[in-house]
Order: C-alpha cells, then structure tokens, then sequence
C-alpha cells in the first residue's frame, strides 16, 4: 500500500486555483487543519462565482428560426473529388479555348479561371441540387446575401431551395439553388466579380452563363444533361438580380 | 438517426453555451455571431458523426474551434487591433451590467488566449480537465497549470483594481 504525501500550501493552492470545485482526499485534510488554506479555497469559490456572472453575456437571438431551414443536409463532396473535377475542368476549359478561338465559347484567360472556380464549387456543394427540398424561407435568404454584403429586396423573389453564403475567391458569396420550369439550377451571386457581357461557359458536365449584375456578376448553371434552356438561365438570373439590392 | 427537430432542439438548448463560448474566444460579438452559425451549419451537414446526443456539447466545441479557426485566418488582414476591438466590447459590457461585472470581463478579456480558453470550458461549459485537454490537445498537467495561472492572473488583476 502506497502512503500518500501530504499535500503542502503551495500545492493545495495551486490546486484549489486550478479547480476550486474540486475535492481530492489530500486536499480535504489539509484544509481541515490550515485556516490560511481554507480562506484561500472560500477566496476562489467567490471567484468563481463572479467570473461565472461575468461570462454569461446576454446571448442575440437566433438569426434564423431554425438552424435546419437554413439547409438542408447532405454529404459534402470530398476535397479530393473537388480536386479531381477542378483538374478535369482545367482540361475542359483547355479544350474550350479551342472553341473560343472558333468564336463559339467563352474561356478566356483570366475570366475562365471565374468559370472554372464556380464549376469546382459547384462539386463542394452537391446539395445546391435539391430539388425535392422546400421553399427557403426569405429570413434564410436574406441571412446569405447578407454575408456576401448584400439585401435581399422586399418584392417577389425566386423559389429558393437551397441557400449557403460560400467562402469564394477570398470573399463570402451568396449561393442559391433555384427552382425553374426547366428543373433546378444553382446560382452564385458573385458582387465582386466583373464581366462586361453574358458569357456562357461549359465544362466538367456542366453549362452556364455569367451575366453582369449591378454589382459584380451572376453565375447560373445547370448539369449538361439537364433541361434547362439558355433563356432560362438568362431568365433566372435576371430575377436574382432583380430581387437583390446591391446599394 | 437524429432528426432535423431533434437537432434543432439540441441547438436551441446549447446556442447560448456556444455563443458565449465564441464570444470569449473571439472578444467580438459580430464574429462569434458568425462563429456560431456556421457551426451548426457544419454540424447539421455532419450529424450523421454525432453518434450520442449526450456528446453533443463537446462535439460542437470542436467545430466552434475550427469554425473560429477558420474565421480568424480569413479576417486577419482586415483585424487592425485586436486590442481596441476588445475594448470596444469591454465598454460596451460595462454599460449593461453592474461595474464589478463589468470589473470581471474587463480582467478576463485581458487574460492570454491560452488562460481564457481553458478557464471559458471549465466555469461556463462544466468540462473536466480531461475534457478540456481533448479539446486543446494538451496533457491534463498542461491544462492543469493553464487553469491555475488564469485564476491567480484574475485574482491579482482584481485586487488591484479594488485598490485603485
């Protein structure tokens, strides 16, 4: 059987100021017999308890009503396969460049780097595709635009169905997927990019158009094998643009 | 499986603990704001790795961390002083509560990262030194002796404020 050491002042303070709820036997008996110990354990209990009140700060209310009705769950895709659609983009659009100097696509150093980086987002957020999911409400639609700097107006608005503010090129974006007679399609309000005209873009079983905005651009896309005309994607985008306030 | 209700349920139950928690970490109420919403979003996109409701809180910690992690490198350029930033909270503290409350944020606002942190999860959260150093990665004699420094710092902070 082992003996136990007593404990000294030093430690028992020590141990008292680590954890003043805490009761180790040792630490028992020696405040039973040292006054000096046992107004030091009262001194840090009392602390305690202030630092306790001190650290409750009043709380905000929730931004949403509901933390779900921002999202609805799915597995992420792994950064890996984000990697290797990024790769398979990169061939892509060096294929494309081919058909923009045929004057049919748009890929154009930097720009197709815009259009490469939102169609490897796009395999980040496989979700942004869910079209079953319901209606987002305009609070959780406001709260993304928000983040990426901007308001979402008081008018009509798309039928939302999924909405993430997504860390893009250095900045908070405003995600969206958005129901259309033609199926889903997501969108990427994107106020700190420029493009001086519609540009589409396709790449990676994906096709799309970029479109200035107020502020900055709008990207739309939909799956190549999706219905999706391109004057409906012009169409979605143009109602994004006109439910948004970029003042 | 835990259902979307149940989750919200967890989070209306615990979002005042993680709020809290961030605010300490971060000493700014807009980026704990942030902190703690893309944390639930993370978690509900994750929940299928919550295993036990019970082990919700520490679960949601470690992805607080992360989240505030993550936060803090995206907005270090734009940071320009960390320390006005804290006094701007600290006045801002001291108009809504008494002034020994507002004495006692004061001194944990000005207690090194590595002092607050520990001493948030132990008197706010009720985690165990065991708890605490699975969070930090630390040894229990680390956090141990974290602990001990942050209460001794405080206490000799507030004696003295008291004398002056």
């Amino acid at each position: 059987m082992n003996a136990t050491r007593p404990l000294d002042c030093a430690a028992v303070r020590d141990s008292l100021a680590a954890d003043p709820a805490g009761r180790a036997a040792e630490l028992d008996a020696h405040l039973a017999g040292c006054a000096a110990c046992r107004a030091y354990a009262a001194e840090m209990a009392a602390l305690d308890a202030r630092v306790l009140r001190a650290l409750q700060v009043p709380v905000p209310p929730a931004r949403t009503a509901t933390i779900v009705a921002l999202e609805p769950r799915a597995t992420a895709a792994p950064l890996a396969a984000r990697a290797a659609r990024t790769r398979r983009f990169a061939l892509a659009a060096s294929v494309a460049a081919v058909a923009v100097l045929a004057g049919s696509l748009w890929f154009a150093f930097p720009r197709d780097t815009l259009a490469g980086d939102i169609v490897g987002h796009m395999a980040e957020e496989p979700q942004a595709w869910s079209a079953e999911a319901p209606a987002m409400p305009a609070s959780a639609v406001a709260y993304v635009l928000a983040r990426a700097g901007l308001r979402l107006t008081d008018g009509p608005h798309p039928d939302v169905t999924y909405a993430s503010a997504c860390w893009f090129r250095g900045r908070f974006v405003a995600h969206f997927a958005v129901r259309s007679a033609d199926g889903p399609v997501t969108a990427l309000v994107l106020p700190a990019e420029h493009v001086d005209d519609r540009r589409p873009f396709q790449g990676d079983g994906y096709r799309g158009v970029l479109v200035p905005a107020p502020r900055g651009a709008i990207a739309v896309l939909t799956r190549d094998s999706a219905p999706a005309t391109p004057a409906a994607l012009d169409a979605v985008a143009a109602r994004i643009a006109a439910a948004v306030r970029y003042d | 499986m835990i259902t979307r209700e149940r989750f919200d349920a967890l989070c209306g139950r615990l979002r005042p603990d993680l709020y809290r928690f961030a605010f300490w970490l971060a000493r700014d109420r807009a980026v704990a704001e942030d902190v703690v919403q893309e944390t639930l979003l993370r978690a509900w996109r994750s929940i299928d790795s919550l295993d036990d409701e019970g082990a919700a809180k520490p679960w949601l910690l470690t992805i607080a961390r992360r989240e505030f992690a993550r936060l803090f490198e995206r907005r270090r350029l734009e940071t320009v002083d960390v320390n006005a930033l804290a006094a701007a909270e600290d006045a801002s503290l001291a108009a809504e509560e008494d002034s020994q409350v507002a004495d006692v944020r004061a001194a944990i606002l000005r207690l090194p990262e590595d002092y607050r942190e520990p001493l948030v999860m132990q008197v706010l959260l009720g985690l165990s030194t065991e708890e605490i150093a699975a969070q930090l990665g630390l040894t229990t004699g680390a956090v141990f002796t974290r602990l001990c420094r942050a209460r001794q710092r405080l206490r000799d902070d507030l004696l003295a404020e008291e004398r002056s």
